[in-house]
């Protein structure tokens, strides 16, 4: 093939162009720190990397329900220990009841002081947690209520919060768990209200057996502590494992994504002296011509 | 006779040495003009005259000034040409619109990520008016990008439509160029021809058939036959000295009336920047608004009538979705959950829909659009080095080498010197048999 001038000066242009463009580029990925400026520089990469932000994003929500999860359980431990303390005290109060120890007067003040503890005991149970009744479920009432000496509970509507892709936890005891007594009818309110009349009337049967159930309905409270206790596990652990995904998916999306700045710095330094060597060799690209041979 | 045959001689090739040195100056002087081809002289050798002892030469004449043309490398620079700026063309459009849809950061993608979210926020906590009024703010934005994305499409086949029709006028333009060469070059003596003429209907050509993909073809009487392949047939362009010039009917539909007086269709030329615009307009971008039309129902159908039967989202297509007008932060709360005011498992529920199915449509969304603008990339770079390769191929032939040049004008200086020397020799041997023969005694 013949050289000509035009296709050496042609030549030339082209090898600066492709220079200058691989610097051009260069430069992009360092100021930008981005591996990819668009999509369609790596449509494979450009999948992977939305995977990627969009199982950051359920990771985040999952770490917000498992914080909310704490501190549902734990609003609901503290309440439900409370509750125990003054069951206990009930229960002491019961056993100086017997006939043999207390004279009417007596009894009549153990009573009265029951009462209050019930009194106590409903308040708590209708607890408000972040303008809900913290054991009332779904509904807006109140957890326990009394119509004429009947009492209600609330005993549906599981606040589930979800804190994985596979699992999501109850964080929430109803009125029934917390107050209700398991294998009998009733409930700790009924069963005080029994009390009260029991020691009263002086009634040593009806106080042993309301002393039982008593005990029934502590060991109700217990059994919703418990499993409050097992959740909050659950959540804990939870929680620690979506703090490790996050951080391998920040990893992967990072390595997926961005430019690593050494190699970048480096790759933008060879692009600017591959453009210099070939600004050089343009500046020879028309050798000496026989024009300054002749004379 | 005789003497004065040779001065004859001799003069032609003084003509031819002076010819030789006018045709390396014209050389040189338009070494750097566009589209130049390379002149040479082409010298043949005069017709011998009977002299006593045999045919004699008797000098040189100039047969032609010849214009170094191949017209298999200028096919072969205009159909990669053609290809070339078809690709790259449609690549580049791709490219802007896959820029606006602001993918990864801040795109369908995010936003519905984010719809995700609030929904699983609404349903922890159903009566709260601040995650209820999130949700909203959610659909609004998501709707928003899809309504935004779709507007910038829209606006960006509109900016095409008015280069595609500069490109029409261009093409229209050079069509009128090179019926006019055609008109002055038919049937007149090649050698007599303006070879730059010639070489200005060649640029035109180059350039026709980086625009639309023409095609040449020379005639015999010297004029060129420009036709453009289409994917629904064959038009003819030029003719001799008549054009038919191609038209925009409509919005995007291109076509042309030929010889025969028959429209042809040319809306999607087969190469050509034109042919790029046109396969944008017609082809890729409807495919991708439709893409995100789909979307768009597809995402009705999961958001709507997921809470309770609620209507969430309204419009059909890219263009008019948006939250339903009616919606209110309150039914979204009542909607959260059917078994009380604090039910959130309806809501709970929806978010779990999350990685499913609209999650990659939306990602489809982007990673066709990459795909295509990558591939298209690809063969543009790929074609644009065949293109580079056959331009050098070209410049190789017809370009001006100084240097030869150079060597060129040696040659026909000493050749010219050479025959001056002749021509004084003879013109000494005349003086003699002139002035002096016959002189005797004076």
């Amino acid at each position: 093939m013949r050289i000509t001038n035009e296709l050496m000066v042609a030549n030339s242009l082209r090898r600066l162009e492709g220079r200058l463009a691989s610097y051009e580029r260069a430069q992009s990925r360092l100021a930008t720190g981005r591996q990819r400026q668009a999509p369609s520089d790596d449509p494979g990469g450009a999948s992977r990397a939305l995977r990627l932000r969009s199982e950051l994003h359920a990771r985040s929500q999952e770490q917000r329900n498992a914080a909310d999860a704490i501190s549902w359980l734990s609003a609901s431990d503290s309440v439900l220990q409370s509750g125990r303390e003054r069951l206990q005290r009930a229960r002491d109060l019961t056993v100086r009841s017997g006939t043999e120890l207390a004279g009417t007067d007596e009894r009549e003040a153990i009573a009265v002081e029951i009462e209050r503890i019930r009194d106590e005991l409903v308040g708590l149970a209708n607890t408000r947690y972040r303008g809900r009744p913290l054991f009332g479920g779904y509904g807006d009432g109140d957890a326990v209520t009394s119509t004429e000496g009947t009492w209600s509970l609330v005993d549906s509507g599981d606040v589930r919060r979800r804190i994985s892709d596979a699992e999501s936890v109850v964080v929430n005891v109803t009125a029934a768990d917390a107050f209700g007594i398991d294998d009998a009818p009733g409930s700790t309110f009924a069963a005080l209200d029994a009390l009260t009349a029991a020691i009263r009337d002086g009634d040593d049967d009806a106080v042993a057996a309301g002393l039982d159930r008593l005990d029934a309905s502590l060991s109700s409270m217990s059994r919703a502590q418990a499993s409050i206790g097992a959740t909050t596990n659950q959540v804990e652990s939870a929680q620690r494992r979506i703090e490790d995904s996050t951080i391998a998916l920040r990893q992967e999306l990072s390595s997926a994504e961005d430019v690593d700045m050494t190699e970048a710095v480096m790759d933008l330094q060879v692009a600017e002296v591959a453009y210099e060597a070939t600004l050089g060799a343009l500046g020879r690209a028309l050798p000496p011509s026989l024009l300054q041979f002749l004379r | 006779m005789g003497d004065f045959v040779t001065l004859n001689t001799a003069l032609s090739a003084i003509q031819a040495g002076q010819r030789g040195l006018d045709v390396t100056t014209n050389n040189v002087a338009n070494a750097n003009t566009v589209g130049y081809t390379r002149q040479r002289l082409e010298l043949r050798e005069r017709p011998p005259y009977d002299a006593a002892i045999g045919p004699l030469g008797s000098g040189v004449s100039v047969e032609e000034i010849a214009r170094l043309r191949d017209g298999f490398l200028d096919h072969r620079v205009r159909s990669t040409a053609a290809e070339t700026a078809l690709a790259t063309t449609r690549a580049a459009l791709l490219r802007q619109a896959e820029d606006v849809t602001g993918e990864p950061d801040a795109g369908v993608s995010m936003e519905l990520d984010e719809l995700w979210n609030a929904f699983e926020d609404l349903g922890n906590d159903p009566e709260n008016p601040a995650s209820q009024q999130q949700v909203v703010a959610a659909l609004d934005r998501l709707t928003g990008r899809i309504r935004s994305t779709q507007r910038s499409w829209s606006m960006l086949a509109h900016d095409t439509r008015a280069q595609r029709d500069v490109m029409a006028a261009e093409v229209n333009d050079l069509l009128t160029a090179v019926a006019d060469v055609n008109d002055r070059v038919a049937g007149v003596d090649p050698t007599t021809v303006s070879r730059q003429l010639l070489d200005e209907r060649d640029v035109a050509i180059d350039r026709l058939a980086e625009l639309v993909g023409a095609d040449a073809t020379l005639q015999e009487d010297g004029s060129v036959t420009l036709t453009v392949d289409a994917v629904d047939g064959r038009a003819t362009l030029v003719d001799h000295a008549r054009t038919y010039p191609i038209s925009v009917d409509g919005l995007d539909a291109l076509s042309t009336t030929g010889p025969s007086g028959v429209a042809v269709d040319v809306s999607r030329p087969l190469g050509g920047e034109l042919a790029g615009a046109q396969a944008f307009l017609l082809d890729d971008l409807p495919q991708h608004v439709a893409g995100l039309d789909d979307f768009v129902a597809q995402l009705s159908d999961e958001l709507n009538g997921g809470l309770a039967g609620l209507t969430l989202l309204t419009g059909v297509s890219a263009e008019t979705v948006a939250p339903s007008p009616d919606l209110t932060a309150a039914e979204l709360g009542q909607a959260a959950g059917p078994d009380g005011p604090h039910d959130g498992s309806a809501a709970q529920e929806l978010a779990a829909r999350r990685g499913g199915d609209v999650d990659d449509a939306a990602r489809r969304l982007v990673v066709d659009l990459a795909g295509q603008v990558r591939t298209l990339a690809r063969r543009g770079e790929a074609a644009g080095e065949l293109h580079h390769a056959a331009q050098q191929a070209r410049r190789g032939q017809h370009g001006v080498s100084l240097d030869e040049e150079m060597v060129q004008m040696v040659r026909f200086q000493r050749s010219l010197e050479a025959a001056s020397r002749v021509m004084t020799a003879v013109d000494q041997a005349l003086e003699v048999l002139v002035n002096r023969t016959g002189i005797v005694g004076r």
